[in-house]
């Protein structure tokens, strides 16, 4: 109250002067009332809102557990031990459990997206002419059948396949000839063969002979011989009929000791990561509806090129080195998963066997410790798997010069993971450089071409060796090699290892990364002799709507 | 557990909510804040809860023991003190500090001992500070002692500033620690600052720590992309904290507790001096009523106290020689502006002075956390902030990165001036608003702040597979 208004209380007689005091006191309290009041008011609406949330929350009969929009398991509720609760795995699961299943979680996730776009705005480089480079990364993932139901239109009802490729036609001469229907096989310990060896334009009995009887056992019938492998080494069967004579060099492998086991435990990470014994692991996916989209985005490859043959290299994961039964159990089972995708997309094109050849010799260092990618040793073992699907012959090891690029790589892992361990896990990089002479094209994100004279950069010491990394376009062409015979290569970053071995049989390897370039293939190779088209991916991506549509784009075929 | 993670609000809040405000009895309600405390706490550090109750256990005692010698008897409650001291702080060295003292006595010719993996319980650098102000504020007379070992326990581990702040001292809630009502506006305000924290952190600094580490992640190291990168990382380390701290308040709020601020918009500041008077400004004062004034203060051997201050500063925010650095560059920066700048910025030009201290401190705070940032690599890390060893001025994917998140730079650099403060004063000045409304629109900030932080929650614990990238 104001020093007026005090004079004038002091000039009042007292019984007045308290009435007007009670008077003050009253206004006053009822002031704070209303206050007090509003604050209530405010309180009980939070807590409506608030307590709706959390009864929903709490309440949730069918809690989900799998998220679509993530491609991943939800988390369940952890179980219970005193050593998890201890170290505090048993608290933090709750929490990872509460958050995962949280009421309305795919709506919000969707919302929180759409959240991000506010931050700032998209930036994109344009180039000239057909080539534009763009940045680097594919756009994430989102729920949806836009691919499966494109690609039903494009393909119409009965997608046909054309079987493509030149093979030999030894009927077109005239001359007496003698031909084993392999020339060059490989077996393991205890695997077998059938080999068939037919006489044209002349009639005799034939004869088998094998060079190294400890290797192999042989069972001739006729024109027929079956083979038995006996132990690791080379042998040659020939046929002879007369003067004619035909071989066939079998090299008999040792079947692999058994993968990786470095015990039970393993350290888990939320991204599909996974740090065992001294290296660090991808778990793998597979997603059905995913990979049908994918078979059919390579399905209408075929059908816009019919006289090519096209092929699907899909890499396995590391995980198929562990051998630990515990471990295998918190993993997918690749096997299983190579065994639906070869029925998925076997039925629509070649599906190569990577995972059969890559199993058996996951022994051997076919992944990097530190780096998520493949060593070269294990994209050798795709690339055979992949010629002797299309009935050519594989180049031996041998065949090419080793060279160790350096012993000391670190990799992508420590990025991803950020464990401090995974910085003492040092990978050896070894190249293998052809005996070719060839030349390599490359043009680069800037829009600069380069010209080498090796797929493999020899003073690198990064991944980035194998064809000089990614890149939107490479032209490898290899003059002692048929002219004639060509190969369209679509790949992820998993295909540079690769590539270079296809030097081996191909006279011009073109080689396209999807993500660095918006050209139009179709367009491009339209009036090409392409021999192949393949498709080199490693499993993630052939399970994957952004690749499938980003694929179909390179086509001209967009989707929203 | 984390305040902004849908547990701690969706599901202990909300049994709190219920647990606390069911009874209007103040034991009981002191038995419910401690029980949830100490819950909160061993949700995340199990077995160290008891590390934690131990510690106020020791100094629930040594306050005892110092308040039972009554006036005259000096010697022994200064070996009391002492003995306080000694325990907290070594507890704190342990766990926290040894692996640094092995590190850093290896760095001498010939030795090498292994270095030991220590976990350091959460929290600790909090409640050992807070725990030993007790004890030297009981000998020092400026506070009775406590008597029931369950409010010093509800001081020490209550959930709010346990693990992140702000440093409450005993003494300043030390009255608040009998009387457990809440009142309706106390309630209200806490939830609002528990929102407005909560998007600070979920909103700005989370984001400006994913624009700042993909800079930092560029395979080219730019100039620009550089400092564009040291400039989100001192949005994130301002927004994180000080939004942590406003939960804590809030939450306090929420129970009836009042804590002092933590943080004054120290980004408006003019120089280092006043930096320190905005920033982390619990920490500031514990330094200086505990170790700068006891040592002398700006009274005797004065640039030796402010470097003893200064490194135990750098020291406290980690084990680690460039938080000492960081700490001894802040402190070198106070001695040069008290013997000289600030001298010398009341001598010119009032513009100019406005203009070069504003300048000058943007400078030293971004450069500043660029070292706390940079645990290895210091000196190479700070050498591209200078132009040396980087491969350009900018390219292309750094134009890329900072356009993706312009808005929120633009956004988290206005919002850490005082900017809505004063729209509000000026608004209040022409208009006449009943405090009804202020509160209807407080409450509606309240609830969009939380719900849009709810979403950022949830959507971050959206961990699709990283491959699809390669």
């Amino acid at each position: 109250m104001n020093g007026n208004f005090k004079e004038k209380l002091k000039a009042m007689p007292p019984e007045m002067r308290q009435r007007v005091m009670m008077e003050v006191q009253a206004k006053k309290r009822e002031r704070m009332r209303k206050k007090r009041r509003a604050d209530v008011i405010c309180i009980f609406i939070m807590g409506v809102f608030f307590s709706l949330i959390v009864i929903l929350n709490l309440f949730q009969f069918n809690r989900p557990t799998e998220s679509e929009v993530e491609r991943r398991k939800l988390a369940e509720f952890p179980k219970f031990s005193l050593s998890s609760f201890l170290s505090g795995e048993f608290t933090e699961g709750i929490n990872l459990f509460f958050a995962d299943t949280f009421v309305f979680r795919d709506n919000i996730v969707l919302a929180a997206k759409k959240l991000d776009t506010l931050k700032g705005y998209d930036y994109s480089l344009d180039g000239e002419g057909s080539f534009v480079v763009l940045d680097t990364g594919v756009e994430k993932d989102e729920n949806d059948s836009s691919v499966g139901d494109t690609l039903s239109s494009l393909l119409g009802e009965d997608g046909e396949t054309t079987d493509g490729g030149d093979k030999f036609d030894p009927g077109s001469t005239n001359l007496p000839t003698l031909v084993i229907d392999k020339t060059k096989l490989t077996l393991t310990v205890g695997g077998g063969a059938e080999l068939n060896a037919v006489l044209y334009n002349t009639i005799g009995e034939l004869s088998w002979n094998v060079s190294d009887d400890k290797v192999l056992e042989v069972k001739t019938d006729g024109d027929k011989v079956t083979l038995k492998a006996l132990k690791a080494g080379k042998a040659t069967i020939s046929c002879t009929s007369g003067a004619l004579k035909a071989e066939c060099i079998i090299t008999v492998e040792k079947i692999a000791s058994g993968g990786v086991d470095a015990g039970d435990t393993a350290d888990f990470m939320t991204n599909g990561l996974f740090i065992y014994g001294d290296a660090v692991y991808t778990k793998g996916w597979y997603l059905e509806k995913y990979a049908a989209d994918y078979a059919g985005v390579l399905e209408y490859y075929q059908k816009i090129f019919p006289n090519a043959k096209v092929s699907a290299c899909v890499i396995p994961t590391s995980a198929i080195r562990i051998d630990n039964e515990e471990i295998k159990s918190k993993i997918p089972d690749q096997g299983e998963i190579f065994d639906k995708l070869s029925d998925i997309i076997g039925e629509k094109v070649n599906f190569v066997d990577t995972y059969g050849e890559m199993y058996k010799h996951r022994d051997e260092y076919i992944y990097f410790k530190s780096d998520h990618h493949w060593t070269q040793r294990g994209a050798y073992y795709a690339y055979r798997a992949f010629v002797e699907s299309v009935g050519l012959e594989a180049a031996e090891l041998d065949d090419f010069n080793i060279k160790t690029l350096t012993d000391s790589y670190s990799g992508s892992m420590y990025e991803y993971t950020k464990d401090e361990r995974v910085k003492s896990f040092k990978d050896t990089i070894e190249a293998f450089m052809s005996k070719k002479t060839l030349t390599m094209t490359v043009t680069d994100r800037s829009g600069n071409v380069k010209t080498y004279d090796s797929a493999i950069m020899e003073w690198s010491k990064t991944y980035s060796a194998f064809l000089c990394g990614d890149n939107p376009y490479t032209v490898i062409n290899v003059p002692e090699n048929p002219q004639d015979r060509n190969i369209l290569v679509i790949k992820d970053s998993y295909g540079n290892a690769f590539v270079p071995f296809l030097a081996e049989n191909y006279g011009n390897i073109m080689i396209v990364d999807t993500r660095y370039t918006s050209m139009n293939v179709k367009e491009m190779f339209a009036d090409y002799d392409l021999t192949d088209i393949l498709f080199v991916n490693n499993l993630e991506a052939a399970n994957s709507p952004a690749w499938a549509k980003m694929y179909l784009k390179a086509v001209g075929v967009e989707i929203e | 557990m984390v305040f902004s993670h849908p547990f701690f609000v969706y599901a202990f809040l909300a049994f709190l909510f219920v647990a606390f405000f069911a009874s209007k009895n103040n034991t009981v309600r002191r038995g419910v804040l401690i029980t949830f405390s100490l819950v909160f706490y061993g949700w995340g550090e199990p077995v160290f809860v008891f590390l934690m109750i131990c510690t106020v256990g020791f100094d629930f005692l040594f306050g005892r023991l110092i308040a039972s010698y009554g006036d005259g008897h000096e010697n022994q409650k200064k070996l009391w003190l002492v003995f306080a001291i000694i325990t907290n702080l070594g507890i704190l060295a342990f766990f926290k500090y040894t692996g640094f003292l092995v590190q850093t006595v290896n760095l001498l010719p010939l030795v090498n001992i292994p270095v030991p993996k220590i976990t350091m319980p959460i929290g600790i650098s909090f409640f050992t500070f807070q725990a030993m102000s007790y004890v030297i504020d009981v000998y020092r007379g400026d506070t009775p002692v406590q008597r029931s070992f369950a409010r010093l326990l509800l001081y020490v581990s209550l959930f709010p500033q346990l693990i992140a702040g702000p440093i409450v001292r005993y003494k300043d809630i030390e009255d608040q620690l009998d009387d457990m009502h809440v009142k309706p506006f106390q309630l209200n305000d806490g939830i609002y600052r528990f929102a407005v924290g909560c998007a600070k952190k979920l909103l700005i600094a989370d984001s400006c720590f994913a624009a700042a580490e993909a800079l930092y992640s560029l395979p080219d190291v730019t100039f620009a992309g550089r400092w564009m990168g040291a400039v989100f990382f001192a949005l994130q380390i301002y927004y994180d904290f000080s939004g942590y701290s406003d939960m804590a308040i809030g939450l306090g709020k929420m129970f009836g507790f009042e804590f002092l601020e933590n943080f004054n918009y120290p980004y408006s500041s003019k120089s280092a001096t006043e930096f320190w008077r905005r920033w982390h400004m619990s920490l500031g004062t514990f330094f200086r009523d505990y170790v700068y004034i006891p040592l002398g203060g700006n009274r005797s051997h004065h640039i030796r106290n402010i470097l003893v201050v200064w490194f135990l500063t750098g020291l406290w925010h980690g084990a680690s020689w460039n938080f000492v650095l960081w700490g001894m560059f802040y402190g070198l920066l106070l001695i040069f502006e008290k013997k000289f700048f600030l001298g010398f910025l009341e001598r010119i030009n009032k513009y100019l002075s406005a203009v070069i201290s504003r300048v000058y401190t943007a400078f030293i705070t971004v450069f500043g956390f660029a070292l706390f940032y940079f645990t290895d690599n210091t000196a190479k890390s700070l050498g591209y902030l200078f132009g040396v060893g980087v491969d350009g001025f900018s390219d292309i994917f750094t134009t890329s990165i900072v356009m993706d998140n312009l808005n929120l730079l633009i956004v988290g650099i206005v919002l850490a001036y005082p900017v809505i403060p004063f729209i509000t004063s000026k608004f209040k000045q022409r208009f006449r608003i009943s405090y009804e409304t202020r509160r209807y629109v407080m409450t509606a900030t309240s609830l969009i702040l939380i719900a849009v932080s709810t979403v950022r929650m949830i959507g971050d614990t959206y961990s699709p597979f990283l491959y699809w990238n390669f």
